[in-house]
């Protein structure tokens, strides 16, 4: 099991790729996505590129599966209910109000619902396969100042330890008899979150200071204070591959964008 | 030029009284200099202030005159300074800032303006120096404590600084971590380089240190080589540090009139030197009481973390412990101490087995019912503050069971007093030393008065009075209350001095069960898990003392009693 983002590590064609080529591809999966008359096919197209491109199984991330679960049923559930048929699933009256579960209102209920999966399994794929330094150099490399670069990703490497200090505190609040961050009612699990921001946010403090003190130690301002250029260990460059998948990105987008606004292929 | 002269030097936190006062030390080129005395003396100020953090990352009021390689470190940015030094502290999450091992050693050298050939060779270097090339493309999130801090050594190499500063730098260590942390520095000591080092485990470092710096009451209160140490015991003493167990072993014996020489920190190399000592055997003074029904009775016990870990944590444990007995739980990290107490507590379902407390599943028991049967105490205080001040912290967890806030606030009193802790109830936790916020977390348990107490690493961090505190604390709640407590703890010599029953594990494997005075006997056994008993009891299985010494005066008693029968063989 995977937190929500966490480099998986591994040693693939999708973890060679270029930051920036994963953040094309990303962006453009998207639009695609809003174009194409059947997303479902994408979000499983996805789930099988992190598979077999990646090598990371789905059992990997499933929780992140499972968090948009109820998210793309309730998206389907409002449309059906929403839109109005015919055909109809099932319809009822209360009094006067007509209930009705339409099939147009399934169909552009489960759209939505995978557009929206799609967009999330996407941003999956890039959390997974991109180390956070390598992406943060990348900005760098596309103008963003070296500290501002440096922090956004060092973020991203803290993130698993304040979530295995929030699982800590979920597990002392259990321990003092508190079951409130398990709660599903929503007038006990709010306090049971401001409870646990006390520890929690306290330690995030302490924590900063003890690392800002220690990346001063280790030079950060050292190139600043010597008026010198930094030098990076490990050069980020586009290579070829990454320019003709961003450049294959393009295209097709323009292509289905096109076709949907200029010829009658793709559905309006 | 010499890399460290203080002169004069003084110190106060803003608002506060100075914690240091005419601080004058110089340390030579190729020195490797310990800095030792009780917890809260002002070790880790006096290395920022040779690291230069004081007074430029930390405000305060400095005196007197600090000059490392000759430049006076308040006329100088803290980046020129910390060019020089290598600067380790305790925690190593708080000193990784990469993803990967080979950018964080890179890192340092990045920011120095190296060619980037020479980083690749840099890097390599430092790899090599400190035996984890293996380690170089790992993410460093995914490396055990010790792999963590030995990185974080190798970073801090990497540069090739003229002075390494180490701040405790294996107090959060298991003990094979620790091991490997202090190769490191021992490498580091033969290669030359000067190093100023506050370690808590003095025993471990003893081989390597030229010099041994005592700072109590504020000031140095004495500078001294290694082999002189065992003549000032009694400033050893008053300060609250320890020496090396056998070193004052050695003292105390002496003083008794037994004739010995200074014995070293080894038990190998000291036993040869008391062969000539027999002792007579004495009465155990801590004999098993075989009539206490049981408590915690595990059975079968598994776990395995579930995909993509998949590790088995736990392996088929069988344990019975009495009512009212304190037992330590020993093993290096990995060896499933913590996944088994979170099974025993609750928090973990076993894959297979069961736990149950007088008689009762305690996995099939509510939240509010496993929090009123077996309490747990975090390794961490600071992540189990939940109120503010004190007082409502400790009420926080029986208001939560069902009592009554009088009901609450009087239990709560009644524990804060026995925790010494009454006096602070209304200030903030935060406020309270360490050693004061870990009694605090004791007590926010201790009022839900469950039978069963586990408490993880109950004194790490804290000096050895501290601890000893702690244990005694909780060695009396098991007495008074008939709680069982189970401690998890690296801390062989607190096992051996306040715990009745010990269990080691070793790959999820229990290897063994019992009193500590028994289980400590089989050295090859425990060393498959890095346990190595206190080096008394170790030096009494070399020598054959019955039954084995567990504690220091144990040990003096056997071998200098005046019931003992001491002859020169």
């Amino acid at each position: 099991m995977r937190p929500l983002y966490q480099f998986s590590g591994q040693d693939s064609f999708l973890h060679r790729l270029d930051p920036r080529t994963k953040l094309i591809f990303v962006l453009c999966y998207l639009l695609i996505s809003f174009l194409v008359p059947q997303p479902w096919v994408l979000f499983f197209l996805l789930i099988a590129a992190i598979w077999f491109l990646a090598g990371i199984p789905p059992t990997e991330y499933y929780p992140f599966l499972l968090l948009m679960l109820p998210i793309m049923v309730a998206i389907t559930l409002v449309h059906i209910f929403l839109i109005e048929g015919p055909p109809y699933l099932w319809s009822t009256h209360l009094g006067p109000v007509h209930i009705s579960a339409s099939s147009p209102g399934l169909h552009v209920g489960l759209d939505l619902g995978f557009r929206l999966g799609t967009m999330g399994l996407a941003f999956t794929l890039f959390a997974m396969t991109t180390e956070p330094f390598q992406w943060g150099m990348s900005m760098y490399r596309w103008g963003l100042p070296y500290k501002v670069a440096f922090m956004f990703a060092f973020a991203i490497r803290l993130y698993p330890l304040i979530q295995e200090e929030f699982i800590v505190i979920q597990r002392a609040l259990k321990a003092r008899g508190s079951n409130a961050l398990s709660s599903f009612n929503p007038f006990v699990f709010f306090p049971g979150v401001v409870t646990s921001a006390v520890p929690l946010g306290l330690g995030a403090i302490r924590r900063s200071q003890d690392i800002a003190m220690a990346m001063e130690l280790r030079g950060l301002n050292l190139p600043d204070e010597l008026g010198q250029p930094r030098v990076l260990f490990r050069d980020v460059r586009l290579r070829t591959v990454d320019i003709a998948i961003m450049c294959g990105c393009l295209v097709i987008l323009v292509a289905l964008l096109s076709a949907r606004l200029f010829t009658n292929w793709l559905p309006r | 030029m010499d890399p460290i002269v203080l002169d004069g030097v003084g110190f106060a936190f803003p608002a506060l009284p100075p914690l240091l006062h005419d601080v004058n030390l110089t340390i030579s080129e190729g020195e490797v200099v310990a800095l030792v005395g009780p917890t809260g003396c002002g070790k880790s100020t006096l290395l920022h202030i040779c690291a230069g953090v004081i007074p430029h990352f930390i405000s305060g009021d400095l005196t007197g005159i600090v000059r490392v390689f000759g430049t006076n470190t308040a006329e100088t940015s803290l980046a020129r300074i910390a060019s020089n030094i290598g600067t380790v502290t305790q925690d190593p999450e708080n000193q990784l800032f990469n993803l990967i091992v080979a950018d964080e050693i890179a890192w340092g050298m990045e920011n120095r303006g190296f060619a980037r050939p020479d980083i690749r060779r840099g890097l390599d270097r430092a790899l090599d120096f400190f035996r984890i090339p293996h380690l170089r493309d790992r993410i460093t999130y995914d490396l055990s404590g010790g792999e963590k801090q030995r990185v974080v050594l190798a970073a801090n190499y990497a540069p090739a600084p003229k002075l390494f500063v180490l701040d405790d730098p294996t107090s959060q260590l298991d003990p094979i971590g620790a091991q490997q942390v202090l190769s490191g520095i021992q490498a580091l000591a033969e290669s030359g380089q000067t190093i100023l080092l506050v370690e808590s485990k003095l025993e471990e470092i003893w081989s390597l240190v030229d010099r041994v710096v005592l700072l109590h009451n504020g000031t140095i209160e004495l500078d001294t080589t290694r082999d002189q140490l065992d003549r000032h015991l009694e400033r050893f003493t008053a300060a609250n540090v320890p020496l090396p167990q056998l070193v004052e072993l050695g003292a105390r014996l002496r003083r008794r009139g037994v004739a010995v020489p200074a014995l070293p920190p080894n038990p190998d190399n000291a036993a040869p030197l008391l062969s000539g000592i027999r002792a007579q055997p004495v009465e155990s003074e801590r004999p098993a009481d075989e009539t206490r029904r049981t408590r915690v009775d595990v059975k079968g016990l598994s776990y395995r973390y579930p995909p993509p870990r998949r590790t088995l944590a736990v392996d088929g444990v069988d344990l019975e412990i009495p009512a009212g007995s304190v037992v330590g739980v020993v093993g290096q990290n990995g060896s499933g101490k913590t996944t088994l107490a979170r099974c025993l507590s609750g928090h973990l379902s076993p894959s297979a087995g069961s736990v149950s407390v007088d008689g009762r599943d305690v996995h099939r028991m509510s939240v509010r019912e496993r929090a009123a049967t077996v309490g747990y105490v975090f390794q961490n205080p600071d992540h189990q503050i939940f109120k503010d001040p004190v007082l409502e912290d400790v009420v926080f967890g029986p208001v939560n069971l069902g009592a009554t806030r009088e009901k609450a606030i009087e239990s709560a009193e009644r524990v804060l007093r026995a925790l010494d802790l009454w006096e602070v109830r209304n200030l903030h936790p935060f406020r309270l030393s360490k050693g004061g916020r870990q009694r605090l977390a004791i007590a926010a348990i201790a009022v839900m008065q469950p039978p069963v107490m586990i408490i993880d690493e109950p004194t790490t961090g804290q000096d050895l009075q501290e601890s000893h505190a702690i244990m005694t604390l909780l060695v009396d709640l098991a007495r008074d209350a008939g709680q069982t407590v189970i401690v998890i703890t690296h801390a062989m010599h607190l096992v051996a001095e306040h715990c009745d029953l010990m269990a080691a594990l070793f790959e999820g494997r229990l290897i063994a069960f019992g009193p500590p005075e028994q289980v400590f006997r089989n050295e090859e056994l425990l060393r498959q898990t890095f346990v190595k008993p206190p080096a008394v009891t170790a030096l009494g299985n070399r020598l054959g003392l019955e039954p084995r010494p567990l504690t220091l005066e144990d040990a003096i008693d056997r071998l200098a009693g005046p019931s003992l029968k001491v002859a020169r063989g």
